[in-house]
């Protein structure tokens, strides 16, 4: 038998949005393998932001709090340099995610993100994940498991980077003698 | 790769913006109108603050358990209603466990014109210790000083038998404030989460993860400290009762449950809970001796003060303990009992709010 909650207090929200949200998650690397059922547990923790061209949704250096998905338009992350200068990584599209960092650990974002067009954003927080995992252990996990698996794919995604970058600069030779 | 549009040149990211002086007061305006709207609803809602705080209190205490029945498979409906059942059961088992102790009392009760049994042995020790004391210190005029507290204790009784049906009826109007916080208690345990995201939603872009960084660091405060506070007084309760019963104290388990309540408030609580008891040996002859009484006290206050207290709430509040002393004082002094059981949580939330607050306006300075 298939238990119904109650619906005694439910956001506003028709029937096109909560399928088109559903769809943005089947797609994210994080909810990789979830059922619907266990989808739309998860819609019920996120937020649905609105964001104009131009808003910063997050700045390298603040606290990060939680990560976001992009349900619809574009976001830019952007990188101070060390010269003073900005470099744009990557501009993200539709049901690309980022922040999710942020979901393991309140640190300092690594970069900032900025809305090019009208954007709309799903975020999920630490917070969020955390009572998620109180309140269904496996649906917790494997949401942490996918989370382990894409910062592992990250991590070899910069390995490899740097792998490249010490390929193309010459290395420095040391004198015998020299300090390091 | 996309070009930013209406950004300096070399920029990619919005600068952020400085309010002009005359923007920072109109700011500063709408934020003092918004805070007088918000207490001027508060005030004509008033009657709703003490059913919101208990069911507050009852939705942090048992949403744990609710979570728990969650996670093993419950819908969350199913889950808050065992847990309602739970609570109700408590509820008859504490009235259970009181009620022998109420009906021996109200059995003794007198009738008009005669005087209580408890009242012919407040009276017997009276004259008991008014007799030892005037043999021992004849120069002291204790006839004199007995009468005054003769008096005194019949005016108070006086004035309690005159004020027990205000009493009555102002407990059984406070019964119809446990129901409603009941009813609030269930819809904020069942769709709590979803209310939480509404509020959330009406917070700008620019403050929302402060927001929820500060609705979550409420929340674990909130949480840790009533979890922790409901867990230690209730072990306190047990190791008192036990004790109490074995030393053959009259309505033992009544005592402990006024021990255990009074220990909620820190520091003073476990002096006013043991008064309780102590005052009664004082005028009951089949109660153990005051020395028993304040052996068993003291011992459990150190269990709890060197066990219980430093294990079941940790440094949760992580609070100094001259902030809880002059806090104590502060909500003693302006809302009695009610204000020194309230300071201490109040602190733990004003301390999170001000420190999320703080860390916005770090991360705004961030460029």
């Amino acid at each position: 038998m298939v238990e119904t909650e109650l619906a005694l207090w439910k956001p506003p929200a028709s029937a096109v949005t909560q399928e088109d949200e559903l769809a943005t998650l089947r797609a994210v690397p994080l909810f990789k393998d979830l059922k619907d059922s266990d989808l739309k547990r998860i819609m019920k923790v996120l937020h649905v932001r609105e964001y104009a061209p131009g808003e910063v949704v997050f700045r390298e250096g603040q606290t990060g709090a939680g990560m976001y998905i992009i349900k619809s338009g574009s976001v830019d992350i952007v990188m101070h340099l060390d010269d003073g200068n900005e470099k744009l990584l990557v501009t993200l599209g539709e049901r690309q995610f980022f922040g999710e960092l942020a979901l393991l650990e309140s640190i300092a974002r690594t970069a900032s993100s900025v809305v090019r067009k009208p954007t709309v954003l799903l975020g999920i927080f630490q917070s969020d994940l955390e009572h998620l995992l109180d309140r269904d252990s496996r649906l917790g996990a494997r949401v942490v498991w996918n989370l382990a698996r894409i910062t592992g794919a990250r991590l070899r995604e910069l390995s490899d980077s740097v792998r490249q970058t010490s390929k193309t600069t010459p290395p420095v030779l040391k004198k015998p003698g020299e300090n390091p | 790769m996309n070009a930013p549009g209406s950004l300096p040149a070399g920029t990619l990211i919005p600068p952020l913006k400085r309010l002009t002086l005359g923007e920072k007061v109109v700011q500063a305006i709408v934020i003092a109108m918004a805070i007088a709207a918000v207490i001027g609803v508060g005030w004509v809602l008033r009657f709703l603050i003490v059913p919101v705080i208990v069911a507050l209190i009852f939705t942090y205490v048992v949403g744990p358990l609710a979570d728990m029945l969650e996670n093993r498979g419950l819908s969350r409906s199913r889950a808050v209603a065992i847990c309602f059942g739970v609570l109700l059961g408590g509820l008859a088992l504490i009235v259970a466990g009181v009620w022998p102790s109420l009906e021996s009392w109200l059995e003794q009760a007198p009738q008009p014109g005669e005087r209580s049994a408890f009242e012919l042995q407040l009276e017997e020790r009276l004259d008991g210790w008014q007799t030892s004391l005037s043999a021992r210190y004849k120069q002291v005029d204790w006839h004199a000083a007995f009468e005054k507290l003769r008096h005194f204790l019949q005016t108070q009784r006086k004035s309690l038998m005159e004020g027990l049906p205000t009493m009555a009826l102002g407990i059984l109007s406070q019964a119809g404030s446990v129901v409603l916080a009941l009813i609030i208690a269930f819809f904020l345990l069942l769709d709590g989460t979803a209310m939480k995201r509404a509020v959330v939603s009406f917070v700008p872009n620019r403050h929302f993860e402060n927001a929820l960084v500060m609705i979550d660091r409420v929340d674990r405060q909130i949480a840790s400290y009533l979890i922790g506070t409901a867990v230690e007084n209730l072990l306190v309760t047990v190791l008192v009762a036990i004790p109490l019963w074995l030393a053959g104290m009259p309505n033992a388990f009544l005592f402990a449950v006024l021990f255990g309540l009074a220990n909620v408030i820190p520091f003073a609580g476990p002096f006013i809970g043991a008064s309780a008891g102590i005052f009664f040996s004082l005028l009951d002859p089949n109660a153990p001796s005051i020395g028993v009484l304040v052996a068993i006290y003291v011992i459990v206050h150190l269990i709890d003060a060197m066990v219980i207290s430093p294990v079941v709430m940790g440094k949760s509040l992580d609070m100094h303990p001259m902030t809880v002393i002059v806090g104590i004082s502060v909500g003693g002094t302006l809302g009695g009992v009610v204000g020194m059981l309230a300071i201490i949580p109040l602190i733990a939330v004003a301390k999170a709010i001000a420190s999320t607050v703080a860390e916005g306006i770090k991360n705004a300075a961030t460029e």
